[in-house]
């Protein structure tokens, strides 16, 4: 899969009115990077125009895009400014992926995913975004499907994009509960009292999911798996009573040997208990380093994964539930529809082969960039010049 | 005084005379108008620093709580009282003459952490002064207490985090901290702080703001000082004044307590890791270059080697790699003008740490802390009997620049069981006569306790005590 890139002459330029916004400097003081072919990876590139952008398109034919910060003078320029030369803005963005999971999925690991393990990403979806839009009141977040094992969440308000990297910090600490790479059993840190945003996550989401789904990955179901669970339990006496209550029922389901558990565990520290086993097993895990830096870069949606030759298409947050990586458009299938299927005539009369991929531009042009485009016009469009300090 | 501000200040009159609360605090936003004369300019500017160099020293020793109140409620009390217009007006003016003293990029972070910690002192002495603070500075535009009514939609998750506190409502972006922290209630971008951490955001926006205004300051510094010859001298030399003890006033009456002969003995146990370093590779090398042999020099003084003696040990080291002669014509000249017996007849004082830091320094002389790799502080602290826990600590201090605590920890571990608690080390000769007040007192050393009274007149102000280290 090295021909990542669709050919330039069928990518489809909406798809850039995203990096576009309304100001032709905030796009020239983008930065791109370009994956080209024997993974060459090619930092700080700029466009002064569409036009510009589309030749170079043409003529690298790179396998993968990311998009960057803007800045305040040309990336591609950068020599000239030498100190300078600093990022200025960058959409608020969030990286989750599948392989911090690996402690608690056992259905599959490293860089496969089924739609049993995707209810994590399904969770992640539901909780990051009614964070992001309910409490720090941002309209404009879009999720896309990294193409592999992961998702991505780019928040494209105007404040978003202002944000200091301090700002970023604080928000993906805020969202954080579950700390990633540590190798503690106890990975979750909940404080000493759960904080209401945690509550809602944990009423609206997590139980639900996790009893109704999560319990399908058999955390309860081995005498490791067990182990695992038990040790967030931290109370020697309790775990002996639980392990009393289970033995011997080995034809119960998941959800009646969790039922046990939970009726097993004293009183007095059972809802903390649950919170921190339900936590741990299904709490969103973000790479914060991600979401912190201003510099840091993101693949661009809809670009198509190297090595799964998927389509990064966006997910829509209401319908999550439904979204079945396994099944998005890839290369193999869009080269065949563009080959095999009959042109139609759109109403301005230009011709135009209908793929799989055209559902997810009309939902990411309708559902995201439309009231994007609306509400920058509305603000007559900040350009980087007055933008605030960092 | 304050011509050239005062022509820009103009711009700014409005109304800052009307105050209307009882709290007095001021965030500083409008630059003082008022003739002054240069005394008071001088005056009130160091009676500022003495507060904020003794908030900085409470902070490094870990004073705190009650015993942080009544330190600070003396040292307000007796340099920088804020109960009327008048004093008021003085905390202004001296603010600004500071201002223009710290804000150099190397001090505007002491200056700006200092002032906050101030600030939030004040704030949490009574409690309507947030309020009054908040109106005072027509800060009430920006935070607003929440009502009962705006509570109601979200008062059973207010409850949980904040019990029946009041409440504050700002954007999350000005709320950072406390976000990270999970201390807030969100909503739609606003978030609810409760009104204690409301005060430490108060002080983070005021430290933002100072921090800004002094890079903006600094540009126009040059010019001011420019044009006002009369406070360039003060201004410039402020900061880095040393308010201690200068070990050098009293000198005749120590001088002849140390001999030669003991100081191998005194250096392995009560000298500062500077000085060791100076006196082992004066025995090593049997020399010292110039900048070494004034510092060194005139720390031997300081603790008590008289002229006479000092001649004698440095020649008896620097005669094994030179002629007496050669010592006799190009060394002791220097020597006998340390004790000020030739040139202008100064009678030069023993450097202070900030003295010794700042002046760099190579592998003979300056702060070890500040110059030396971690390797060989490693060794020489090894060496010198720390363990393996204290290097460590030590280290981690030495990489946040924090030398003098670096020094003092050193001392900790050196001196077991110290009763030092509130020890800070500002000068070489400091740290060798608490050693030697440990050593000679045996293990039940009295640390100093100071009383309040005590405290107060250590720190009364005397124009003996003001060394400008740069003469």
């Amino acid at each position: 899969m090295t021909k990542g890139v669709l050919k330039p002459d069928q990518y489809d330029y909406e798809t850039f009115q995203k990096i576009y916004y309304a100001d032709r400097e905030y796009f020239s003081n983008r930065e791109f990077s370009f994956t080209l072919a024997g993974d060459v990876y090619t930092r700080y590139r700029s466009f002064n125009s569409k036009e510009a952008f589309h030749k170079e398109l043409s003529s690298s034919n790179p396998n993968k895009i990311d998009i960057g910060a803007v800045y305040n003078a040309p990336p591609n320029k950068r020599e000239l400014y030498a100190k300078s030369f600093a990022p200025k803005e960058k959409e608020l963005v969030f990286d989750i992926d599948m392989t911090d999971y690996d402690d608690v999925r056992t259905c599959c690991s490293d860089a496969n995913i089924c739609r049993k393990c995707w209810v994590f990403m399904t969770i992640s979806i539901k909780i990051v975004n009614r964070i992001l839009t309910d409490e720090f009141g941002f309209k404009h977040v879009m999720w896309v499907y990294s193409g592999r094992r992961g998702i991505h969440c780019w928040v494209c308000d105007v404040r978003a994009r202002r944000l200091s990297q301090e700002a970023r910090r604080a928000i993906a600490d805020y969202i954080t509960v579950v700390k990633s790479g540590d190798k503690n059993s106890k990975k979750v840190n909940l404080g000493p009292q759960i904080h209401p945003s945690q509550m809602k996550s944990f009423k609206d989401v997590l139980e639900p999911f996790f009893t109704e789904q999560l319990l399908e990955q058999q955390m309860l179901m081995s005498e490791g798996n067990r182990e695992k669970i038990l040790d967030l339990i931290q109370d020697d006496a309790a775990k002996a009573a639980i392990l009393k209550a289970w033995s011997g029922r080995n034809n119960d389901t998941p959800q009646q040997i969790w039922s046990t558990l939970k009726q097993t565990l004293p009183s007095d520290i059972r809802g903390r208990r649950i919170h921190d086993i339900i936590f741990t097993y299904s709490y969103p895990r973000l790479d914060v380093h991600v979401s912190v830096g201003l510099n840091h870069l993101l693949k661009s949606p809809f670009c198509i994964h190297p090595k799964t030759g998927r389509v990064c298409v966006p997910i829509d947050p209401e319908k999550c539930e439904e979204f079945d990586p396994t099944s998005v458009p890839d290369l193999y299938t869009l080269v065949e529809q563009l080959r095999d299927n009959r042109p139609i005539k759109k109403k301005d009369g230009k011709e135009v082969v209908p793929t799989d991929l055209d559902e997810h531009v009309k939902f990411f042009s309708k559902k995201f960039v439309a009231p994007l485009k609306a509400a920058i016009q509305k603000e007559k469009a900040p350009t980087i010049k007055d933008a605030t300090d960092f | 005084m304050v011509k050239t501000i005062e022509s820009k200040a103009k711009i700014f009159v409005s109304d800052s005379n009307k105050r209307t609360g009882k709290s007095w605090i001021s965030n500083y936003q409008i630059p003082p108008t008022d003739d002054l004369s240069i005394d008071d300019f001088q005056q009130w500017g160091l009676n500022r620093i003495r507060v904020l160099k003794h908030i900085d020293e409470c902070r490094i020793n870990g004073i705190s709580g009650d015993d942080l109140n009544r330190k600070l409620r003396a040292m307000e009390n007796q340099f920088l009282p804020l109960t009327n217009e008048e004093e008021q007006k003085r905390d202004i003016v001296s603010h600004w003459t500071l201002r223009l003293a710290y804000c150099r990029p190397a001090d505007r972070n002491w200056f700006v952490t200092q002032e906050g910690a101030l600030l939030k002192w004040r704030l949490s002495q009574k409690d309507d002064y947030i309020t009054e603070y908040l109106s005072d500075n027509h800060l009430d535009h920006h935070y607003r207490l929440v009502t009962t009514q705006e509570r109601e939609p979200f008062q059973k998750n207010l409850k949980s985090l904040f019990g029946e506190k009041p409440v504050y409502k700002l954007p999350f972006e000005q709320a950072l901290d406390l976000l990270r922290q999970k201390k807030v209630l969100l909503h739609n971008g606003d978030c609810f702080v409760s009104k204690d951490d409301f005060a430490s955001i108060l002080v983070a926006a005021f430290k933002n703001d100072l921090h800004d205004a002094l890079a903006v300051f600094y540009k126009a510094q040059a010019n001011i000082l420019n044009q006002n010859d009369t406070i360039a001298p003060f201004v410039e030399h402020v900061g880095t004044m040393y308010f201690g003890s200068d070990y050098g006033v009293d000198s005749t009456k120590r001088s002849g307590q140390v001999k030669p002969a003991d100081i191998d003995m005194l250096d392995k146990r009560s000298f500062p890791m500077c000085m060791h370093n100076s006196h082992t590779k004066l025995r090593e090398t049997h020399h010292l270059k110039h900048a070494a042999r004034m510092q060194y020099g005139l720390f031997l003084k300081g603790i008590g080697l008289s002229l006479e003696d000092a001649l004698s040990f440095w020649r008896t080291e620097f005669t094994r790699v030179m002629g007496v002669d050669k010592f006799d014509k190009e060394y002791s000249y220097n020597i006998r003008h340390n004790y000020g017996k030739e040139g202008k007849r100064t009678d030069y004082t023993p450097y202070s740490c900030i003295k010794i830091i700042n002046n760099g320094g190579g592998n003979d002389h300056g702060c070890p802390f500040k110059n030396f790799d971690a390797v060989n502080l490693r060794v020489n602290m090894l060496q010198r009997g720390v363990p393996e826990n204290g290097v460590s600590e030590v280290l981690t201090l030495v990489k946040d620049h924090h030398y003098q605590i670096a020094c003092r920890k050193h001392f900790e571990w050196t001196h077991p069981n110290n009763n030092f608690q509130e020890l800070s080390i500002q000068h070489p000769n400091q740290y060798f006569e608490h050693s030697e007040k440990f050593f000679n007192n045996g293990e039940q050393a009295k640390g100093e306790k100071k009383t309040e009274k005590d405290f107060l007149e250590e720190n009364q102000l005397e124009e003996a005590d003001l060394i400008a280290l740069e003469n």
